[in-house]
C-alpha cells in the first residue's frame, strides 16, 4: 500500500524525533559518566591497585627501593595516559561520541573482555557482537517462544473469562511473577543438571559451540553446523525453558487484559449472537483488534531483551549483554558502557520506528 | 606340626588377602610420567563448588578462596577432605598522621617545643630539623590541634577535618593491641581457619623461632580494661576530656574512619574492632567498601586527608620460604613504600620514632633484605631487632596468617599437602590420582583470563596460567614443600663455591657472556667480567638425556640460546624500550650474574650474590638457566614481541600498543607463529648466533632447526597450540571459549620421572608430647624436660617470660639429651632473674629441618626460694615418712574394721533374724484383727446398701406408675386428635371432589 506525503511526513518526523532523542541520551549518559567523576574514581584506583602490585613485583625481585620508585613512576605515567586520565573528561567520554556511532572504540578494560572469555585489544563493537547472540538464544528466543504462545492463548482465556483455564493461567502468571527469575534458573540447574542429570551443569561451554557453529556457517560446513546446532540445543533448552516458563505468566496476562476489553464489545457479542464460530469471533473479531496494542509491548519487550539479565546470565555462567553491561558499569569501563547504551537505545529506537511505520500503515486515526 | 604350620601360612595368607587385593591398583601406575592419563581443568564458579565436588563432578577444587563456612560443611562431608595451608595475612593498618604541623625558628627539641606550646610532650610524636632561607628551623608534628599558637610558631599544615588523631600517639596505637581480641575472631569469624599473629612474623613462618622471644614479649591477650585504663591517661594528658562516655577535644568529639573491607571475614572482624573504639570512647565512622574504592581511599590518598584512620589490609603470601626477609622488608620499613604515605613523594610519609642500638626499622630491613650482612647471625639479629621495632611502632596491628582452603575429594592420592602452596603446589599434579580411573577433574575459578598468558618474557602474571602450567614443565630447583629450603629438581647442584660477602672468586677465561651490543656469545673478560662473588657447577644430565614434548632431544643450544634471547630483551636499548616492564624485572637479576661456563653437560654459573646458605646462592644462580622452552619457541616470542612487533610479551605493552597479550596456549597466536616459521621469518639465520658459542659450532644445527619447525607445525596441528615443554604433562587442548584446557601426560620413555618420585605426603610435623616443669629455687638449678616427637633434626627453643609484666627473662636452645627428650637447663645465671614465689610462662618452640613450620606449648613454673627448696625437701621426706606411717596405721585400721565389722555384721544378723519373728507374729495378729474389723464393717455396710437400693426400688416404682399413667392420659388425647384428624381428611377429599366437579361443570358448559 503506498503512503501518501502526509504519512510520510509524519514517519520522517517520528525519525527524526527518535534519533534526537538517541543523540539526547547518548550525550546525557556521556555528561553522567565524565562530569560525575565515576570513571576518574575508578580508573584512578584501577591505577593505584596496579602500580602497587607492580611496585611489589620489583620488591619481589630485589630491585633497589629508588629503582623501585623510579619504574613505578613511569608505570603510573603510562597508565595514567592509557586510560586517558591525562585528559579532561569531556575529552575521555563526549569526544569520543563521532566514533561511537560506528563503534570504533576500545574496551578498555580487561575485566570487561574477560568476561566474554576475550582479550583486548578489542573493540566494543566486536565484544557487542560476541554477547549479543548470546542474549538473543536464551532471553530473546524465550520471549519470542513466550509471545507465540500468548498470542492466541491471551485472547483465547479472555473470551473465556471465569473459567477454569483462565483462573489456572491468572494463577501461574501470578506464581511466576512472584519467583525470581534466577532463583528458577539456580532451581533449574540443581534440578535438571545435578539431580536428575539430563542437562549440563556448566554452561559456559556454549560460547566456544556458538562459536563453531558460526565459523561453520562462514565455511558452509553444514555437518559442522548441525552438531554444533545441536550442541546449542542441549546447552540452551534449560535456559531457554526457564526464561519462557517465567515469562510466559505475565505477557499472557497482558494479552488477556487488552483482550478482555474487546472481547465485552457490542461488536463481539453481535458476532457470535450471529452465530459464527467461536474459532472464528476470537481471529476476526479479538485478536485482529488487539493486534496493534499486543505487538507494541511485544516488539518493545523484544527491543528490551536484547539488554539482558545480569543475574540469571550469571546463574547459567552464560556472559551476554547483561554481564556486559554490569562489568563495564562496575570497571568504570565508560566506552563500553556508551557503546551499550547506543546499541540498545538503537535498538529500541528502530523498534519504535517501526512500530510508528506500522501504526501510521494500518491505522489511519494516526494520521489525524 | 606339620599340618599346623601349614594352616598358619594358610590362614596368614588370607588375612593378607585384602592387603595384596590394593597393590594392583599402585602398581598399575606408569613408570615414565605423571600418575595420570589426563586432567581435565575448568572453570567452576565460587558459589559452585560444593555441588560440584559432592556430585563428583570434580575432583578438587584448586582456587583455594572458598568461603570458611562451606570449607567447614565440605571438611564434614563424606567422601570430601579440606587441605588448608597458611596463605595470606590479615592486620589493621593505622593512620598515624598529625593533625597540624607547625614550624618554628631555631633548633629546638621536643620538651622545649611542648613547654612553649603549652603542651604534653604526649601530644608531639616527631620534631624535624630543617635548614630554610640558611637558618635553621624546626617543624614540630602534633597529634592534637593548637590554637592559638605562640609567637614564632607558624602553620605549615593544619587539618581541617579532624582536630585530633588518637593513632598518631604510639602508644596508643600499641595499646589497641589489646583490644583487638584475636581468640575470639579466630573461633567464631574464621571458623579455625587462620592462626594468630602477634607481628608479621608468628608461627606460620620458618623464621619464628629466631624471633619467637621477641614476639614472646608482646603476646597481647584480649584486655580491655587495661588499655581502656592506659589510653584515659594518655588521652587525658594530650589534652582530651572523657565527657559521657565518649572522648571530646576542644570541644569536638574524636573521630575515627574505619575503612572496612567487604568482601571476607575482614567485615566482621573490622566491625568488632570498631566496637571496641567506641568502647573506648571514640566517635568511629564505619565506611564498609570493596577492594577498589578502599584501596583508592587508603593508599591513594594523602594521610594527612584523613580519608581514613584504620584499614582491614589483607595480603597474599608466596610459597614457603625458610629464609624470607620480606615481610620485614614490606611491613614495618620504608623500603618497599608499605608505610604510610606509601613512600609518594607529594604525600606526608610516616617516619620512624624509634630506634634499637641506632639505628631504625628501615636500617635493619635493608640488612635482611639486601643481604648487608656477614654473617647468618648479623641477619638474624638484623631481623630480631627490625621485628621489635615494627611491633613497638604499632602502624600495623598484626591479626591472622589466614588459610587457604582446598577441597578434594578423600581418595586422591599422590598428594603433597605444601605447607606453603597447598593444593598448588607444583609436586601434586605429577603424583595425585585415584585409583580405579585415568584421569583428575579439576575446578578452577578461571582457566583464561584477559591477563592470562603463556609466554616467558612477562607472561604467567595469574594463578589461572600459573598453575596448569608449572605440571608442564621442570624446575631446575624448587622449595622443599615442609621445609621452605631450595632444593634441586631436575638438575644436580655438583658445587657451590663463594668468597662473599666481601672476597670474590676469578672468572676462567673460558666462561662466556652475550653480548646484546653485538648479539654474540663473547668471553666474558672481553666485557670486563672478571670477577664474581660464588660460583655454582649446574648437572644438566636430566634435562639432556630427555626429550621436548614434541620428542626432539633438549640440547645445551636450548639453555643458551634462550638465556641470550632473555639477556638481549634486557639489554638491547631498543627491545628494553619496547618491553620496559620484562626489563625492570629481569635486569635487577641478569645484574648479578657474570657469566657461564659449558663443560660436558654441565653449567657452571658465575654470580655476584651471597647468602649464608649454599643453596640460596644455587637457587639465585638458577636463574640463568631457562628450561621451559625450546630454543625456537623463544626465537618465536622474540620475533613476534620485538621484531615484527604483532604481539605484546607483557600485559602493559598489550595495553600501550594495543597488541594482543602473547599467549603460546591461545589458537590465534599459535597459528601465527606457525605462520611465521613457515613463511620463513622466523629463520634459523637470525637466531644462529644465540647458540653459538665463541669460536665453536652452532650448539643447534640447520637440520635440527628445520626438524623442530616440522614437528611444532605437527604438534600444533595435533593441539592447537605451540607451549611446548619438557614436564610430565603437554598441554593437549585450551580453549578460551570454553574454559577449559586438558592435559596429557609425557609417556616419552626418556623422561626422567615416575609418579611417586615427587609425592612427599603429609607433613609430620613435630609434636611436643610433654613438658616436665619442676619447682624453680631461686637461685639454683632446674630442668625442664621436653619429650618431643616428629621427623629429621629436631630443634627446640624456650623462651622463659614473666607473664605480669611481659618481659623475657630468659630464652635459648634446648639440650637435647636422648632421641625425642630434651632438657631446658635453668642454671644459676637464669634463676637469678627470677623472683620467688612467682609463676612464670615457659614457651616452648620445637622445629625440624624437615617441616620448618615450628610448633608451640606454653607450660607454667612455680619459683621458691632455694633455701626454701632445700627445707622443702626435708618437709617431702619428712611428708614420704608421714605417709609410710599413715599406711601403717591405714593398714592397721583396715584390719580393725574388718573385724569389727565382722563381729557387728554376726550380731547384726542375729538380731534382724529375732526382729523379723517378732515382726512375722506381730504382722499375722495384725492381720487377723484387720480382716475381723472388715469382715465387720462389710456386713454392715452390706446391711445399709440393702436398705438403700429397697428404698430407692419402691420410689422408683411409684415413678414408672405415675408415668404409666401420664402416657396413658396421654395416649387417649391424641387417639382422639386423630380420629378427629382423620374426619377432617375426608372432609376435605370430599370438598376437594366437589370443587373438581364445580370446576368440570363449569367447563363444559364454556
Amino acid at each position: 500500500m503506498p503512503l501518501d506525503r502526509r504519512s510520510l511526513r509524519i514517519i520522517a518526523f517520528r525519525g527524526v524525533t527518535l534519533t534526537l532523542t538517541l543523540v539526547v541520551v547518548l550525550l546525557l549518559t556521556a555528561i553522567i559518566l565524565g562530569a560525575t567523576g565515576y570513571d576518574e574514581v575508578i580508573l584512578k584506583s584501577l591505577v593505584s591497585e596496579e602500580v602497587r602490585a607492580f611496585r611489589q613485583g620489583l620488591a619481589a625481585a630485589r630491585v633497589p627501593a629508588e629503582e623501585i620508585e623510579r619504574l613505578s613512576k613511569e608505570y603510573e605515567k603510562q597508565l595514567i595516559s592509557i586510560y586517558g586520565l591525562d585528559k579532561p573528561w569531556y575529552v575521555r567520554t563526549v569526544a569520543i561520541l563521532p566514533k561511537l556511532v560506528v563503534l570504533d572504540l576500545y574496551v578498555s578494560h580487561d575485566e570487561v573482555a574477560g568476561v566474554l572469555g576475550l582479550r583486548r585489544p578489542l573493540k566494543v563493537g566486536e565484544a557487542i557482537a560476541v554477547a549479543l547472540p548470546r542474549t538473543i538464544i536464551m532471553i530473546t528466543l524465550a520471549y519470542v517462544v513466550a509471545a507465540l504462545i500468548s498470542i492466541p492463548l491471551g485472547p483465547y482465556i479472555a473470551y473465556k473469562r471465569g473459567s477454569l483455564l483462565d483462573k489456572g493461567i491468572i494463577t501461574y502468571a501470578a506464581i511466576t511473577n512472584a519467583f525470581p527469575l534466577w532463583w528458577l534458573a539456580m532451581l533449574s540447574v540443581f534440578l535438571f543438571g545435578f539431580y536428575l542429570d539430563v542437562a549440563p551443569t556448566s554452561y559456559r561451554p556454549i560460547i566456544a559451540h556458538i562459536g563453531t557453529f558460526a565459523d561453520s556457517l562462514y565455511s558452509l560446513d553444514l555437518s559442522g553446523m548441525i552438531s554444533a546446532l545441536a550442541r546449542i540445543a542441549y546447552f540452551s533448552y534449560v535456559p531457554i525453558l526457564v526464561v519462557t516458563f517465567a515469562t510466559l505468566g505475565g505477557l499472557l496476562y497482558s494479552v488477556r487484559a487488552v483482550a478482555i476489553r474487546v472481547v465485552s464489545e457490542d461488536y463481539v457479542a453481535a458476532a457470535r449472537a450471529r452465530g459464527l464460530s467461536e474459532g472464528r469471533v476470537v481471529r476476526r473479531y479479538v485478536l485482529r483488534v488487539i493486534a496493534g496494542p499486543v505487538l507494541t509491548f511485544i516488539i518493545l519487550g523484544l527491543a528490551g531483551s536484547i539488554g539482558g539479565f545480569i543475574i540469571t546470565e550469571s546463574v547459567f555462567d552464560w556472559p551476554g549483554m547483561g554481564v556486559l553491561y554490569y562489568t563495564a558499569l562496575s570497571t568504570g569501563d565508560s566506552q563500553m558502557v556508551l557503546a551499550l547504551v547506543y546499541v540498545t537505545t538503537l535498538v529500541y529506537i528502530v523498534a519504535r520506528f517501526i512500530l510508528e511505520i506500522l501504526y501510521v500503515v494500518l491505522d489511519p486515526r494516526v494520521k489525524l | 606340626m606339620r599340618h599346623q604350620k601349614t594352616l598358619a601360612l594358610l590362614l596368614a595368607a588370607l588375612l593378607l588377602l585384602p592387603i595384596f587385593s590394593f597393590l594392583p591398583a599402585e602398581a598399575q601406575l606408569p613408570a615414565r610420567g605423571p600418575a595420570v592419563e589426563r586432567v581435565e581443568w575448568f572453570r567452576v564458579n565460587l558459589p559452585d563448588v560444593e555441588a560440584f565436588i559432592t556430585a563428583g563432578r570434580i575432583d578438587l577444587y584448586i582456587f583455594g578462596r572458598i568461603p570458611s563456612d562451606v570449607a567447614v560443611r565440605l571438611a564434614a562431608t563424606p567422601g570430601i577432605r579440606v587441605i588448608s595451608a597458611s596463605a595470606g595475612l590479615t592486620d589493621l593498618v593505622l593512620n598515624p598522621a598529625p593533625v597540624q604541623i607547625v614550624k618554628v625558628p631555631g633548633r629546638l627539641d621536643r620538651d622545649t617545643v611542648a613547654l612553649r606550646l603549652g603542651v604534653n610532650p604526649v601530644l608531639i610524636p616527631r620534631v624535624k630539623h630543617v635548614i630554610e632561607g640558611g637558618a635553621p628551623v624546626t617543624h614540630v608534628e602534633l597529634c592534637g590541634i593548637v590554637d592559638p599558637l605562640p609567637t614564632n610558631f607558624s602553620n605549615v599544615f593544619r587539618s581541617d577535618k579532624i582536630v585530633f588523631n588518637p593513632f598518631c600517639i604510639r602508644d596508643i596505637r600499641f595499646e589497641l593491641n589489646y583490644v583487638f581480641d584475636r581468640e575470639r575472631i579466630v573461633r567464631e569469624v574464621y571458623r579455625g581457619f587462620a592462626q594468630i599473629k602477634y607481628s608479621f612474623y608468628g608461627p606460620d613462618d620458618p623464621i619464628y623461632p629466631e624471633v619467637a622471644d621477641v614476639i614472646a614479649k608482646y603476646a597481647f591477650r584480649y584486655d580491655f580494661e587495661r588499655a581502656k585504663r592506659r589510653i584515659f591517661d594518655i588521652m587525658t594528658a594530650a589534652g582530651a576530656d572523657f565527657q559521657g562516655g565518649k572522648w571530646v577535644y576542644r570541644g569536638k568529639t574524636v573521630d575515627i574512619i574505619g575503612i572496612i573491607r567487604v568482601e571476607d571475614e575482614r567485615l566482621l572482624l573490622g566491625r568488632a574492632f570498631a566496637l571496641e573504639l567506641v568502647k573506648l570512647g571514640f566517635n568511629v565512622i564505619p565506611v564498609e567498601l570493596d577492594f577498589r574504592a578502599a584501596i583508592d581511599r587508603v593508599y591513594g590518598t594523602n594521610p594527612i586527608d584523613f580519608e581514613w584512620s584504620f584499614y582491614t589490609e589483607g595480603w597474599g603470601k608466596g610459597g614457603l620460604d625458610r629464609y624470607d626477609p620480606g615481610n620485614l622488608a614490606q611491613f614495618a620499613s620504608e623500603l618497599l613504600g608499605y608505610l604510610p604515605g606509601w613512600g609518594e613523594k607529594d604525600f606526608w610519609n610516616y617516619a620512624h620514632e624509634l630506634t634499637i642500638d641506632g639505628k631504625n626499622a628501615t636500617a635493619y630491613a635493608e640488612m635482611a633484605y639486601l643481604m648487608k650482612v656477614r654473617s647468618k647471625e648479623e641477619w638474624i639479629d638484623a631481623l630480631r631487632k627490625g621485628t621489635e621495632l615494627g611491633i613497638l611502632e604499632s602502624i600495623r596491628i598484626w591479626g591472622f596468617a589466614t588459610q587457604d582452603r582446598w577441597p578434594v575429594r578423600a581418595d586422591v592420592q599422590g598428594l603433597t599437602v605444601d605447607l606453603g602452596a597447598g593444593l598448588r603446589s607444583p609436586y601434586n599434579c605429577r603424583g595425585w590420582h585415584i585409583p580405579g580411573r585415568t584421569d583428575i577433574k579439576v575446578g578452577h575459578l578461571w582457566v583464561f583470563t584477559p591477563s592470562t598468558a603463556w609466554n616467558t618474557y612477562r607472561g604467567f602474571r595469574d594463578v589461572y596460567s600459573v598453575d596448569p602450567a608449572r605440571c608442564t614443565f621442570d624446575f631446575t630447583i624448587w622449595r622443599h614443600p615442609f621445609s621452605g629450603m631450595p632444593i634441586p629438581f631436575r638438575v644436580r647442584v655438583v658445587s657451590v663455591e663463594t668468597a662473599g660477602p666481601t672476597g670474590t672468586l676469578r672468572v676462567p677465561a673460558d666462561a662466556i657472556w652475550f653480548d646484546a651490543a653485538r648479539d654474540r656469545w663473547v668471553p666474558a673478560r672481553e666485557l670486563g667480567r672478571v670477577n664474581a662473588t660464588s660460583k655454582v657447577v649446574f648437572d644438566m644430565s636430566l634435562f639432556l638425556n630427555s626429550n621436548w614434548h614434541y620428542g626432539r632431544r633438549i640440547s645445551m643450544g636450548d639453555f643458551l640460546g634462550a638465556l641470550a634471547l632473555y639477556l638481549d630483551a634486557t639489554y638491547d636499548p631498543e627491545k628494553a624500550r619496547i618491553e620496559s616492564d620484562y626489563v625492570s624485572v629481569a635486569k635487577p637479576v641478569f645484574d648479578t650474574i657474570v657469566a657461564i661456563r659449558v663443560s660436558g653437560n654441565n653449567i657452571e654459573v658465575f654470580v655476584n650474590f651471597w647468602h649464608f646458605d649454599r643453596m640460596y646462592i644455587a637457587d639465585w644462580a638458577a636463574n640463568a638457566l631457562a628450561t621451559s622452552l625450546p630454543f625456537e619457541l623463544v626465537a618465536a616470542q622474540d620475533f613476534v614481541g620485538y621484531v615484527s612487533k604483532e604481539r605484546a610479551l607483557s600485559l602493559i605493552r598489550a595495553r600501550a600498543a594495543r597488541l594482543p597479550y602473547l599467549s603460546l596456549v591461545l589458537r590465534s597466536d599459535a597459528d601465527l607463529i606457525v605462520r611465521r616459521f613457515v613463511e620463513g621469518n622466523i629463520s634459523y639465520d637470525r637466531y644462529v648466533s644465540y647458540v653459538t658459542p665463541p669460536g665453536a659450532a652452532p650448539l643447534i644445527t640447520r637440520e635440527e632447526w628445520t626438524a623442530r619447525v616440522a614437528a611444532i607445525r605437527s604438534w600444533f596441528e595435533r593441539t592447537g597450540t605451540v607451549w611446548i615443554s619438557n614436564g610430565p604433562y603437554a598441554v593437549t587442548l585450551y580453549s578460551e571459549r570454553e574454559q577449559r584446557l586438558i592435559l596429557t601426560a609425557n609417556r616419552d620413555p626418556t623422561y626422567p620421572f615416575g609418579p611417586r618420585d615427587w609425592v612427599f605426603g603429609e607433613a609430620v610435623p613435630v609434636k611436643i608430647v610433654s613438658v616436665d616443669a619442676p619447682l624453680v629455687p631461686v637461685p639454683g638449678r632446674a630442668d625442664i624436660t621436653v619429650r618431643v616427637e616428629g621427623r629429621g633434626d629436631i630443634e627446640v627453643f624456650y623462651i622463659i617470660r614473666d607473664p605480669e609484666t611481659l618481659s623475657v627473662v630468659a630464652s635459648g636452645r634446648a639440650t637435647q639429651v636422648r632421641a625425642g627428650v630434651f632438657s631446658i637447663r635453668l642454671d644459676e645465671k637464669v634463676t637469678e632473674n627470677l623472683l620467688p614465689f612467682r609463676v612464670y610462662e615457659v614457651f616452648v618452640i620445637a622445629t625440624s629441618g624437615e617441616v620448618a613450620v615450628p610448633v608451640e606449648s606454653v607450660v607454667r613454673i612455680q619459683t621458691l626460694p632455694a633455701g626454701l627448696i632445700g627445707q622443702l625437701g626435708e618437709v617431702e621426706k619428712s611428708v614420704e615418712e608421714l605417709n609410710k606411717r599413715l599406711e601403717d596405721i591405714n593398714a592397721a585400721l583396715s584390719r580393725r574394721i574388718d573385724e569389727v565389722t565382722a563381729r557387728l555384721s554376726a550380731e547384726m544378723a542375729t538380731s534382724i533374724r529375732a526382729l523379723s519373728d517378732t515382726l512375722r507374729a506381730s504382722i499375722s495378729d495384725l492381720g487377723r484383727a484387720t480382716s475381723e474389723s472388715i469382715r465387720a464393717l462389710g456386713a454392715e455396710v452390706g446391711k445399709q446398701i440393702g436398705d438403700l437400693r429397697s428404698t430407692t426400688e419402691q420410689q422408683i416404682t411409684a415413678v414408672e406408675s405415675k408415668v404409666t399413667n401420664e402416657i396413658g392420659e396421654v395416649r387417649q388425647v391424641a387417639d382422639a386428635a386423630q380420629s378427629n384428624a382423620r374426619w377432617a381428611l375426608i372432609v376435605s377429599a370430599i370438598n376437594l371432589l366437589l370443587l373438581i366437579a364445580v370446576a368440570a361443570l363449569i367447563y363444559t358448559r364454556k
